[in-house]
C-alpha cells in the first residue's frame, strides 16, 4: 500500500517540479531511497525482481541529486520526473495494463525532453517511432498471453510465443542489434542532458529488461528460441562496444557502451530460457539482474560525469576535473570495461562462466553456440575496454583541466565506490552458491558458479578488494615512496599543446576494420565510421519512399481508365474470396 | 594449514624472486648467439636496484595516479601468483580468491591499471602507445577466453589445477583440442610479453606496443614496473608450462614446493630455448600484421573448442 503512496506522491513532486524543481528533486531523492527499500523487501522474499526495484532507486536517488546542481533548464524537471514515475509504474505493476500505463508514461516525457532540448525533431522522432513500435510489439505479447490465461495479471503462460513478442518488443528498447539507433541517436544527436541521459540509458533499458525477464520466469523453457537470444545479444556486444570504441561524441560512446551491456544480459536471459538444468538457470538468473545492476549504477555514474564536460566532441571538449571526479571515473570505468573487484567484474565473470558451463552440459553439437556467443563477447569485452579507456582518458586523465565543481564531482564518486564496494556484496544475489573453503576463503565469502553438486569455479570478490591494496601497502613499505622532482613531457620537439586526440586513439581499429565499419574520409581528410544498420534501415526507407512515388505517378494518377481497371480487379479478387472461402 | 601457507610463500616467492632471471639468461643467451659479449644473467636485478635508488621523474601534469598505481599493478601480480599453479601443481593458501577465468580477469585489471596510470603522463608519445596497445585487445582477450574455454570443456571445470591433473595422461595431452589451444595460447603468451615476431624492445624500436606505456617513467615506479612485466611474463609462461606444454615433473608437500622451483627452473630453459630460437631468427611484423597473428591464434582456440565439441558427439 506504501508503495502505491509514493507513486502519488512521484506525481506531486512532478507537478510541484513546475515551479520549484530543485525542491522537486530533492523530494524526488527521498522518495527513490523508499523504492530502494521496497526493491529489499521484495528480494528478501527471493523474489529476483525486487534487485530492478534496489537498483532503478538508487539511478534515480543519484540523478535527481545529482540534478540539483545540474538542472538550468525550463520543462526537463518536469519531464525527468514523470518518465521516472512511468518507470514507477512499470516495476510495481501487477497487471499487463499497467506496466503497458508506465511503460508509456515513461517513454512520451522522455520523448518531448529530447524534442525540446534541442528544438530538433528528428532524434525525439526516431525515439518515439521505434518506442511506440517496441509498444506495440510488447501490447501484442501481452494480449496473447492474456488470450492464454484469460486474466490481465502476470501469470504463467502456457506456449512461448507471448516470450517471442515482447522479446523483441523489449529489445527495440534496449538498442539490441539491429536497433542500435533507438539508444545513440536520441542521446547523442539529441545531445540530452547528462541527468536525463543517465535514465535514458540506465534506467529505461533496465525497465525494458525487467519486462523480459519477468515474461522469462512466467513463460515455459524453450532452448533454441534461447539460444537465439544468446546469438543476437552476443551481436549486439560486439557491434556496440566497436562503435563505442570509435564513437567521438562524448555521450554517444556511452550510449553505444549501453547497447553492449544490452547485449550481454540479453545473452544471459537466452541462457535462462534456454534452460539448461535448474541449477544452471538460476545461476543465469542471477547474472541477469547482477548485470542489470552492474550497468545501470555505473552507466548512471558515467552518464552524470558528462555533466562535467563542455563540448560534445572528445577531443575538442573542456573539462572540470579533481580527484573526486578522476577517481570516480576510474572506478566506474573499470567497472564497465569488467574488471574485478567491481561489480561489473563479478557480472561479467558470472555470464562467461555461464557460457562455460553451458557449453560443458549441452554436450552436443548446440555446445558450438554458446562457445561462439562466448568468444565474440570476449571480443566485445576487449573494445569495451579500449572504449572506457577512451572516456576516461581523454575526459578525465589525459586532458588539462579548466576548472572543478566538487558537488557534482563528489557525486560521481560516491557511485563509483558504491560500484566498488558492490562487487563484493554482490555474492549475495546468488544465495544458493555462497561457500567457502579452508584455503584461506571461510565459508560465506566464496561464490562458487555450479551447474551440478560440484563446483565449477569460484571468485571471492572481497578478498580480491582486501588482498590487492594490502599487497600495495605492503610493497609501498618494502620499497618505500618515490622522491620525486617534476618537469616537462618530451614532445618529440613539437609544442606541449599539441595533444593526442582521441580520434587518433581509435583511428587504428578505423583501418583496421575499415569494411565493417565502412570507414570514410570526408573532403577536410577526417575519417568517420558509421552505424551500418542505420545506414541500411535509412537506406530501406528511402527506397520505399522512392517505389512509393513511382507508383503513385504511374499507376494512381487520376487516369479513369486505370481506376476501372482497379475495381474490375478488386471485383474479381473479392468474388473468388467469397467463393474459396 | 601451516603447509599449505608455507606451499604458499614458496611458490609466490619463487615466482617473485626468479621471475627477473629468466630474461637476464633469455637476454644473455640472444648476446651469446649474435656474438656479443652478452651480459650477467643477473642484469635485470642490477637494473632494477639502480633504478630504486634513483630518483623518479615526474610529468609537471601528473599526480598521484601516475606515482603509486605501479605498487598497485605489481600487486595485482602477486595476488595472481597465489592462484594459478605456477610453482606447486596444488592449490595453496589463497587459490580459491579466483578461478581461471577470475586469473584473466585479473590480468586485464593490471593491464587497464598500468594503462591508465601510464595516460596520465599526458604524454603524446605514451597515448600513441595506447592507441596501440587497446587496437589488438579484442583480439588478445577472446583468445585467452577462447582457450579458458578449451580448459572448461575438456575437464567440466574452470580450475587449472583440474586441467594440469587431466593432461597428464598421454591420450588427453596428446588431443588435438589440447594441442591447438596450447599453441595458440602460445601465441598469446609471445604478444602478451612482447617477443618477437610481434614486438621488439629497444631503444631505437618506433613499433613498440607495451613498452610505450613506461616511457614516461623513471626510478622507484620504474623498476616496480619492470619487475612487474617480468612477474606477467612468468606467470603466463608458467601456466602454459605446467598447464598446456609440461604438465609433468613436479612434486607436492613442502620439500617437494621447495624442489618444484627446481624443476621450474629446467621447464623454462626449455622455454628460454623455443624463444631464443624465434627470436634470433624471426623479423618483427608490421604493426597491422600483429592483427593477423592474434587472428590465427584465435582462430586455433576457436577450431580446438570444435574439435571438443566433435569429440562429444
Amino acid at each position: 500500500m506504501i508503495i502505491e503512496y509514493l507513486i502519488i506522491f512521484t506525481l506531486v513532486l512532478a507537478l510541484i517540479s513546475v515551479k520549484w524543481k530543485r525542491i522537486a528533486y530533492a523530494l524526488l531523492s527521498l522518495d527513490s531511497l523508499f523504492f530502494i527499500w521496497f526493491g529489499i523487501n521484495q528480494f528478501s522474499l527471493l523474489n529476483y525482481l525486487g534487485v530492478f526495484s534496489i537498483v532503478g532507486g538508487f539511478v534515480w536517488f543519484f540523478s535527481s541529486l545529482f540534478s540539483i546542481f545540474y538542472d538550468h533548464e525550463k520543462w526537463l524537471a518536469p519531464s525527468f520526473i514523470t518518465s521516472i514515475l512511468g518507470m514507477q509504474i512499470a516495476l510495481i505493476s501487477s497487471t499487463y495494463l499497467q506496466f503497458l500505463a508506465g511503460y508509456e508514461i515513461m517513454t512520451i516525457p522522455a520523448y518531448f525532453a529530447i524534442g525540446v532540448n534541442r528544438l530538433m525533431k528528428s532524434p525525439a522522432f526516431t525515439f518515439m517511432a521505434f518506442g511506440e513500435f517496441s509498444t506495440v510489439l510488447v501490447l501484442v505479447g501481452f494480449l496473447d498471453a492474456y488470450l492464454q490465461t484469460g486474466s490481465l495479471y502476470f501469470q504463467h503462460v502456457f506456449t512461448y510465443l507471448p516470450l517471442v513478442l515482447v522479446s523483441f518488443g523489449f529489445m527495440i528498447k534496449m538498442g539490441i542489434f539491429p536497433f542500435l539507433v533507438t539508444e545513440w541517436l536520441p542521446i547523442a544527436h539529441g545531445s540530452a542532458p547528462s541527468n536525463l541521459s543517465a535514465i535514458l540509458s540506465a534506467s529505461m533499458t533496465l525497465i525494458a529488461v525487467y519486462g523480459l525477464t519477468r515474461m522469462a520466469i512466467l513463460s515455459p523453457s524453450d532452448i533454441f528460441l534461447g539460444l537465439l537470444l544468446m546469438a543476437i545479444g552476443a551481436f549486439s556486444t560486439l557491434f556496440g562496444s566497436l562503435y563505442s570504441y570509435v564513437n567521438e561524441h562524448v555521450k554517444g560512446l556511452l550510449a553505444f557502451s549501453t547497447v553492449e551491456n544490452d547485449g550481454a544480459i540479453l545473452a544471459s536471459i537466452g541462457l535462462y530460457i534456454s534452460y539448461p538444468n535448474h541449477v544452471l538457470s538460476l545461476f543465469a538468473l542471477a547474472t541477469v539482474t547482477l548485470f542489470v545492476s552492474a550497468h545501470s549504477l555505473a552507466k548512471t555514474g558515467l552518464f552524470l560525469s558528462t555533466g562535467l564536460i563542455q563540448g560534445e566532441s572528445i577531443s575538442s571538449s573542456n573539462t572540470l576535473k579533481d580527484t573526486f571526479s578522476v577517481v570516480g571515473v576510474v572506478l566506474l570505468t573499470s567497472s564497465m570495461s569488467g574488471l574485478l573487484p567491481t561489480l561489473g567484474g563479478v557480472a561479467t565473470w558470472a555470464l562467461l562462466e555461464s557460457l562455460f558451463m553451458d557449453a560443458f552440459v549441452l554436450h552436443s553439437v548446440l555446445s558450438i553456440i554458446p562457445i561462439l556467443v562466448g568468444t565474440i563477447i570476449a571480443m566485445g569485452e576487449g573494445f569495451a575496454t579500449a572504449a572506457m579507456i577512451k572516456y576516461v582518458s581523454f575526459t578525465q586523465i589525459f586532458k588539462t583541466s579548466y576548472g572543478k565543481d566538487i558537488r557534482k564531482s563528489a557525486i560521481v564518486l560516491t557511485v563509483g565506490v558504491l560500484v566498488l564496494i558492490a562487487g563484493s556484496l554482490s555474492i549475495f544475489l546468488f544465495p544458493s552458491f555462497i561457500s567457502g573453503t579452508n584455503l584461506g576463503v571461510p565459508p560465506g565469502f566464496l561464490l562458487s558458479s555450479r551447474f551440478s553438486s560440484s563446483a565449477f569455479g569460484g571468485i571471492a570478490p572481497f578478498f580480491i578488494l582486501f588482498l590487492i591494496p594490502f599487497f600495495s601497502l605492503l610493497l609501498i613499505l618494502v620499497f618505500g615512496k618515490p622522491k620525486t622532482r617534476t618537469a616537462e613531457v618530451w614532445n618529440n620537439g613539437r609544442e606541449i599543446k599539441d595533444k593526442y586526440t582521441s580520434f587518433a586513439y581509435s583511428n587504428n581499429i578505423r583501418l583496421m576494420l575499415r569494411k565493417l565499419l565502412r570507414t570514410k574520409v570526408l573532403i577536410n581528410g577526417v575519417e568517420i565510421a558509421e552505424d551500418i544498420f542505420w545506414i541500411a534501415m535509412l537506406k530501406i526507407s528511402r527506397s520505399y519512399i522512392k517505389f512509393s512515388k513511382l507508383i503513385a505517378t504511374a499507376y494512381m494518377n487520376s487516369d479513369l481508365r486505370i481506376y476501372m481497371v482497379y475495381m474490375i480487379i478488386a471485383f474479381i479478387v473479392v468474388v473468388l474470396l467469397v467463393v474459396v472461402i | 594449514m601451516i603447509s599449505q601457507i608455507v606451499e604458499a610463500i614458496v611458490q609466490v616467492l619463487g615466482s617473485f624472486l626468479l621471475a627477473p632471471l629468466y630474461v637476464g639468461i633469455l637476454d644473455k643467451l640472444k648476446g651469446m648467439v649474435s656474438s656479443r659479449k652478452a651480459q650477467s644473467v643477473f642484469q635485470p636485478y642490477y637494473d632494477i636496484f639502480k633504478l630504486l635508488r634513483k630518483e623518479t621523474i615526474l610529468p609537471n601534469s601528473s599526480g598521484l595516479i601516475f606515482l603509486y598505481t605501479p605498487y598497485f599493478v605489481l600487486a595485482t601480480y602477486i595476488l595472481i601468483s597465489f592462484v594459478i599453479p605456477v610453482v606447486y601443481p596444488e592449490p595453496v593458501f589463497f587459490t580459491p580468491v579466483v578461478d581461471f577465468l577470475g586469473g584473466a580477469l585479473l590480468f586485464s585489471l593490471a593491464a587497464f591499471l598500468k594503462t591508465i596510470e601510464a595516460m596520465e603522463s599526458k604524454s603524446n608519445l605514451v597515448a600513441l602507445g595506447v592507441s596501440r596497445v587497446m587496437s589488438f585487445n579484442f583480439l588478445g582477450e577472446a583468445t585467452l577466453i577462447t582457450v579458458f574455454f578449451a580448459v572448461a570443456l575438456s575437464t567440466g571445470t574452470n580450475n587449472p589445477y583440474v586441467e594440469s591433473h587431466f593432461v597428464l595422461n598421454p591420450s588427453n595431452y596428446l588431443a588435438l583440442d589440447h594441442v591447438l589451444a596450447s599453441v595458440s595460447f602460445f601465441m598469446l603468451w609471445l604478444f602478451e610479453t612482447g617477443k618477437l615476431p610481434v614486438e621488439s624492445s629497444g631503444l631505437n624500436e618506433l613499433g613498440m606496443i607495451d613498452d610505450s606505456l613506461t616511457y614516461e617513467y623513471s626510478g622507484k615506479p620504474l623498476a616496480i614496473l619492470k619487475w612487474g612485466s617480468y612477474l606477467k611474463a612468468y606467470l603466463l609462461g608458467s601456466v602454459l608450462l605446467n598447464v598446456f606444454f609440461l604438465p609433468w615433473g613436479l612434486f607436492t608437500g613442502v620439500l617437494g614446493s621447495i624442489i618444484d622451483v627446481g624443476v621450474m627452473f629446467l621447464k623454462w630453459l626449455l622455454l628460454i630455448s623455443i624463444v631464443l630460437i624465434l627470436e634470433t631468427s624471426l623479423a618483427k611484423f608490421r604493426l597491422f600484421k600483429v592483427q593477423d597473428f592474434l587472428a590465427v591464434a584465435l582462430v586455433l582456440s576457436v577450431i580446438s573448442l570444435f574439435f571438443s565439441v566433435v569429440g562429444y558427439v
